[in-house]
């Protein structure tokens, strides 16, 4: 199954590519694709996977886009 | 520039909060009854670049240059761009939580309250109180002068902010405030208003970022959300607040939506941190966690600009005492622990979006958490009232007449 990962906000800037793609043949974590997409969850305040805000033990069972959003500031 | 948080201030500047709020479904709406809010695409920082923004403006020097400029020039609606353009507080409380999703009118909303010098997030916020008020027959179109007050009218939020600032009609008695206006208005109206110490509550939702509910709660001046450096800053171990600042002693990880132990003890240190910047006079977005400079980097401007040869334990121990003595100051005109509370939306569950039916902060674990602060401060737990030890430690003996 094919995984999209959208970066939204400050990740555009801090890692290589804004959607990056992953293939894996069975069900993942959120946790895992974080760790081999090489992004840190220290980065990251919000995963929308559809409709669903989800956190990094979310097991994701079929082809999808992953959003994250960074952490947010005041201001 | 290669800070990324700074780029994208650069870039975006605070209505990039935007998107992820809206997204999330946690975008303060139709006066915080809900956090969704279907049309947020129009209200982004992307959709602002692309429509109305004419250029940015910034202090001397800065990357940042966080003042958008917008200008619009259409027949019969007109936005002069000296005004400066709506931040994300801005869009939000004179957009979102009035049901406004049309940036145009968000712009001359806030033209307008500078313009006037009016703050905008209360008057986004007294206006949307109102408009819950007509549509729950609370006002009538007689005591709004024969405007339609009703959640999205655009039209009605620029009368509104005009008749506030000429104390016309409703708009005199907006002017003083929701808090009041609710106590004048009566028939429950109370329950409509989201304020600490008669201040509205900013745009942030302390259900995703417990640490704010504490900045809006204990704030000697009312609600306010930028009092201390935000939860997600430091909720990983990889995270930039960690990085940054173990040496205020910052070491460990806390979930932005934790409300315990290590939230109030990480909660007493920024609290303190962000009071130095107040009190130097640096902009919250030029420092670490926020942007790019470091601690050591803002310690080293200090000395160097003022000869002065402090340490940060020197101005940790400044801004402990400037909460003190604000504290005292409340104490004496009347306030009490009474007001370190959070409006009761936040002790419910989301309404809506992809969030629905998650998020309430237990009241009792809040309530909790702020008797912890009063302790970490050196503070009666009961009472709130600063000891006369902490007074003495921090150098301010001759306030202690002041808590007798």
């Amino acid at each position: 199954m094919k995984i999209s990962i959208k970066l939204e906000g400050y990740l555009k800037y801090k890692y290589p590519s804004n959607i990056l793609e992953l293939n894996y043949s069975k069900p993942v974590t959120i946790y895992k694709i974080l760790e081999d997409a090489k992004i840190s969850s220290g980065d990251v305040f919000f995963i929308k996977v559809g409709d669903l805000i989800v956190k990094e033990d979310y097991l994701l069972t079929k082809s999808n886009e992953v959003k994250l959003f960074p952490i947010i500031g005041g201001g | 520039m290669d800070n990324p948080l700074s780029k994208d201030l650069r870039s975006l500047d605070t209505p990039a909060t935007v998107r992820p709020f809206y997204e999330a479904g946690c975008l303060p709406s139709f006066n915080w009854t809900t956090g969704y809010f279907k049309e947020g695409e129009n209200l982004t920082a992307e959709t602002l670049n692309k429509t109305i923004l004419k250029g940015t403006k910034g202090c001397y020097a800065c990357p940042i240059r966080c003042k958008r400029v917008v200008e619009i020039n259409e027949p019969g609606f007109k936005v002069d761009p000296s005004y400066g353009g709506p931040e994300y507080e801005t869009i939000t409380s004179l957009g979102s939580i009035c049901g406004i999703s049309d940036l145009k009118y968000i712009a001359k909303a806030n033209e307008l309250c500078n313009k006037y010098t009016m703050d905008t997030i209360s008057t986004g916020m007294v206006i949307a109180f109102a408009m819950q008020c007509y549509e729950e027959g609370l006002l009538s179109k007689k005591d709004t002068g024969g405007v339609e007050l009703t959640f999205g009218n655009k039209e009605a939020v620029l009368k509104m902010i005009e008749k506030i600032a000429h104390r016309e009609g409703l708009g005199d008695l907006l002017s003083q405030g929701s808090c009041l206006a609710a106590q004048k208005i009566g028939k429950g109206a109370e329950k409509f208003i989201h304020q600490v110490k008669s201040q509205e509550i900013p745009m942030h939702d302390p259900r995703l970022k417990t640490g704010v509910g504490l900045q809006y709660a204990l704030s000697d001046y009312g609600a306010d959300h930028m009092k201390a450096a935000h939860d997600p800053f430091f909720k990983d171990k990889d995270s930039v607040g960690i990085k940054e600042m173990k040496g205020l002693g910052i070491l460990e990880p806390v979930s932005p939506t934790d409300i315990g132990e290590k939230k109030v003890a990480l909660f007493k240190v920024l609290d303190i941190y962000w009071t130095v910047f107040d009190i130097l006079g640096v902009c919250d977005f030029g420092y670490a966690p926020r942007s790019v400079g470091t601690m050591e980097e803002l310690l080293e401007i200090t000395r160097s600009t003022t000869g002065w040869r402090t340490t940060w334990f020197e101005l940790m121990k400044v801004g402990e005492r400037s909460i003190n003595m604000a504290r005292i100051f409340n104490h004496r005109e009347g306030f009490t622990f009474k007001d370190d509370t959070l409006p009761e939306v936040f002790y419910h569950n989301f309404k809506g979006g992809p969030l629905d039916s998650q998020g309430a902060i237990s009241k009792k674990d809040f309530e909790k958490a702020i008797k912890l602060h009063y302790e970490l401060m050196g503070w009666d737990p009961e009472n709130g009232i600063p000891s006369p030890a902490k007074l003495i430690e921090l150098g301010l003996g001759w306030l202690i007449n002041e808590v007798k």
